[in-house]
């Protein structure tokens, strides 16, 4: 439907105490005038399911030492029960909902947490009804956090089994002494076992509010009726009785290059990390282009000087958008033809290149090509939209969703060349080294 | 009323290729997803790495266009294209802009017939495997589903799997010859099915077209010798040190195929035991929910095709100090759900969410493009896509229990890979 139809008809629909802000690109935002709650709207009649997501801002950033790991910890409890939904009494919100077909889970990350359900379209006022009773009723208990603990652990556990997952967690470490970002979304096993309950439940009451989330609606709905499912399912809500708690620790300048080893049975990486800023920073789209010619696909610079060659056998580049400055981090998996120190010198050679000689004019538009594709590829299906607008809503702007792909297009090579000269240098970088070391 | 198959349109040429076409509200997007006959069941012993090397070689150069040239051409259109093989099939992966159709299927088209498969392109692939190998070497999850292949398929089934270290050393001595005499793959058995942005009339002429190039005939399936394998209860654990979680397998062979009428019962059970989902599986309600003994656990049927019996498999993963108690308490449970797990309500809750979780599996141009290869491949008719929910609902509780039979569960075998408490 063409924005100017869906805006006039996403501004005449009137519910009362819902405010209509605005309508970009096919995404109509509302407000919940009682308690702050942030609607957004992406309606698609041609499909017969519908998603719900709830968008919470509070994730690992929010966490300190002796709760790491609480966000996550948390989002597994939210899974307990709520005043409606009750697992002995047969109403448990997962088997409800599983029971109609849906794809439900939440997930975790530095700057938020999000619960979604994507539904037979029939089944949607069930999920919007189940998140809105857990945003402030949920009824976890000390044995349902100490049942629940080992589970996490195990999955702590189990990225601790895959050598990128505990490289990329020793870099962060490395990397970041002051801000939260310090530590990974998972938490320290010690914090994970010993966090209490009543820690849990502060974090649940200092985060869990209608001005601290985004409801987000996609797929096929009635409009109308929807708005008045949210007003009726997490109307009953006030907002939060006091500020949310502020995040004011910030990194210091990072003055020198800093190394980190992890030695145990694996697979021989490294990986090499440059501090970069945050995802609303207008550098951040030559940043991630960079990264698309870096290593998108076997076109890239990396594949071709480490892949192609077997010099390694994976290259992984991750530009990290996030609400706090953040990294930019480059992990080759290497074969036996390849030192780490050789691997980490030719890594270098490939960033100096960039910021002394700039990217080719056919590199730039394929990377550009290449974003209609991956921009198109976000609104293919519910659940892709729900996810794409998920880490927007985390950076603290859903329109991000709209802006960055247009200003990625901007991008020009003196662009790239100026991010590679401003933050590719050795004393902001962070070297990790897996090595395989037999016990 | 509409159905979902009369949105589709299906080609079958005379070679025996299937093309399934399907327009959706999908904007800018087109998704494809197809195969070939012609994978590791073709080659016997250490010659089955050759299928994995071959689908790692077939953009890497062909008789019109350099590795350079054909990748760039793919790029700077934003088109991705990967190939893979298992089973009896090599299989490709693309994703283009809708005006680019014509292109992506030619250059796979291309890539099928004429790679070159140069001698110095064959040792990098070999490098790189090697690499990939090495690097499986120390992962618990491969080494756990390997060593449960081998223990329970004789060493002639299809599925049994190669050691790593065994298919290191076939790796090192594939020749280019290996390669170029199992890369005849013809357009009998194919199958291709487009998704998305896309105008049915021209994309028919210019898949048509593109198929040209391929020849007609090609590998037919692969002969199989039958499971023999007498099931025993044997477990085994397999050490990497320095490990924090531990792969557990559980399982046995069953001795039916894709094609035979008790499948899609056996399907419905394994989801009632251990569905993917947070709840909807016995395991999962009451390994992690209740007794906190995993992350993870969940009941497959792995192997299974219409000429291969295949394993009933159950995985999870499970901590050093607890493994010995998770391994008791999920034999205890599987044991539990077959004495009582199986009752009307919980066969209704199953065939219900199968049915919604089909809608919404279905509701992105990759999860489209997925069923139809499907279809395509288990040589179904296009109108499965429409009867596959009802056919879920038609099922009895009587075919239930009777394939319930089929499961040796007492004497399920167990091999688990990590660093021991």
């Amino acid at each position: 439907m063409p924005d100017i139809v869906l805006k006039m008809k996403a501004s005449s629909l009137k519910v009362p105490g819902i405010e209509y802000k605005q309508t970009l690109e096919g995404i109509s935002e509302y407000v919940l005038t009682k308690n702050g709650l942030r609607i957004l709207l992406v309606p698609d009649s041609a499909t017969s399911v519908a998603g719900c997501m709830v968008t919470y801002h509070v994730g690992s950033r929010n966490e300190a030492t002796g709760y790491t790991g609480a966000t996550h910890l948390l989002e597994h409890l939210m899974f307990k029960g709520s005043k409606k939904f009750i697992k002995n009494k047969g109403t448990g919100m997962d088997a409800l909902l599983e029971n109609r077909g849906a794809l439900l889970n939440a997930t975790t990350w530095f700057d938020r947490t999000n619960y979604y359900e994507v539904v037979p379209s029939e089944s949607l006022s069930l999920a919007i009804e189940i998140e809105g009773d857990r945003m402030r009723t949920a009824t976890f208990t000390k044995k349902d956090k100490e049942d629940e603990m080992p589970v996490v652990r195990n999955e702590f556990e189990r990225g601790e089994n895959h050598p990128m997952e505990a490289l990329d967690k020793a870099v962060w470490q490395a990397a970041f002494v002051a801000h939260p970002y310090h530590h990974s979304t998972i938490g320290w096993r010690s914090d994970i076992e010993n966090v209490s309950i009543e820690r849990l439940r502060e974090f649940y009451n200092d985060f869990y509010w209608p001005n601290n989330a985004t409801v987000t609606i996609a797929g096929n709905f009635d409009t109308k009726k929807t708005l008045e499912l949210i007003k009726k399912y997490f109307g009953i809500h006030t907002k939060s009785p006091k500020p949310f708690p502020p995040l004011y620790t910030q990194e210091p300048k990072q003055e020198g290059e800093r190394r980190v080893l992890v030695k145990r049975v694996g697979t021989d990486m490294i990986c090499v990390a440059h501090k970069i800023p945050n995802a609303h920073h207008a550098d951040m789209p030559a940043l991630v282009m960079l990264a698309s010619i870096m290593s998108e696909d076997k076109t890239s610079r990396l594949y071709k000087t480490f892949v192609d060659k077997a010099l390694a056998t994976n290259v992984t580049v991750y530009p990290y958008q996030l609400h706090d400055d953040a990294l930019f981090l480059t992990f080759i998996t290497l074969t036996e033809k390849l030192a780490h120190e050789k691997a980490e010198k030719l890594l270098k050679e490939e960033y100096s290149k960039i910021a002394t000689t700039g990217v080719s004019a056919l590199e730039i538009k394929q990377a550009k090509i290449l974003a209609r594709s991956s921009t198109a590829e976000r609104r293919d299906g519910a659940y892709a939209l729900l996810s794409s607008l998920n880490e927007e809503i985390a950076t603290g702007d859903w329109k991000r969703f709209i802006s960055f792909p247009k200003a990625y297009q901007k991008v020009t090579s003196k662009d790239i060349m100026h991010v590679a000269k401003k933050y590719f240098l050795d004393d902001m970088s962070t070297i990790g080294y897996f090595k395989n070391t037999p016990s | 009323m509409k159905t979902m198959q009369d949105n589709i349109t299906e080609l079958r040429l005379p070679t025996g290729a299937r093309i399934f076409i399907a327009p959706t509200s999908a904007k800018d997007v087109v998704t494809i997803q197809g195969s070939v006959l012609g994978g590791p069941h073709h080659l016997k012993g250490g010659k089955k790495v050759v299928a994995r090397l071959c689908a790692e070689l077939l953009d890497a150069g062909t008789k019109i266009r350099d590795k350079y040239l054909l990748r760039n051409l793919l790029a700077v259109r934003g088109a991705t294209l990967s190939f893979a093989s298992s089973g009896d099939r090599t299989f490709f992966s693309a994703s283009c802009l809708p005006e680019d159709v014509k292109l992506v299927v030619t250059i796979i088209a291309e890539c099928l017939s004429q790679s070159l498969f140069e001698a110095k392109e064959l040792e990098l692939a070999k490098e790189r495997m090697r690499g990939a190998l090495m690097e499986s070497k120390n992962d618990t999850y491969v080494q756990a589903g390997i060593g449960f292949s081998r223990l329970l398929y004789e060493n002639t089934h299809a599925n049994y799997a190669l050691t790593t270290d065994e298919a290191i050393k076939a790796c090192k001595k594939v020749a280019r010859d290996d390669i170029t005499s199992f890369a005849s793959f013809g357009q009998q058995g194919m199958i291709l099915s487009l998704v998305g942005d896309l105008e049915v009339k021209k994309i028919k002429k210019d898949v048509l077209h593109a198929l040209k190039t391929i020849s007609p005939i090609g590998h037919t399936v692969s002969k199989k010798a039958p499971h023999t394998k007498k099931h025993l209860l044997t477990d085994s654990f397999i050490t990497i040190p320095d490990k924090k979680t531990i792969d557990t397998f559980f399982g046995a062979v069953l001795s039916i195929r894709t094609s035979n009428p008790a499948y899609l019962p056996l399907t419905i059970l394994i989801s009632m035991l251990g569905g993917g989902g947070l709840s909807s599986g016995h395991l999962m309600r009451t390994i992690r929910e209740r007794d906190g003994l995993t992350y993870v656990i969940n009941a497959t049927s792995t192997g299974f095709s219409v000429d291969t019996e295949g394993i009933f498999q159950i995985w999870a993963t499970f901590s050093p100090e607890t493994f010995r108690k998770a391994v008791l308490a999920t034999r205890k449970e599987i044991l539990t759900f077959f004495t009582r797990g199986i009752t009307e309500k919980a066969l209704t809750n199953k065939q219900t969410e199968l049915s919604g979780s089909y809608l919404v599996g279905l509701g992105s141009t990759l999860g489209l493009a997925r069923v139809l290869h499907k279809i395509g491949m288990d040589g179904k008719p296009l109108s499965y896509i429409d009867e596959y929910p009802k056919l879920v609902q038609k099922i009895t509780l009587r075919e239930i229990n009777e394939v319930a039979q089929l499961i040796p569960k007492t004497t399920f075998s167990v091999v688990a890979c990590g660093t021991i408490a």
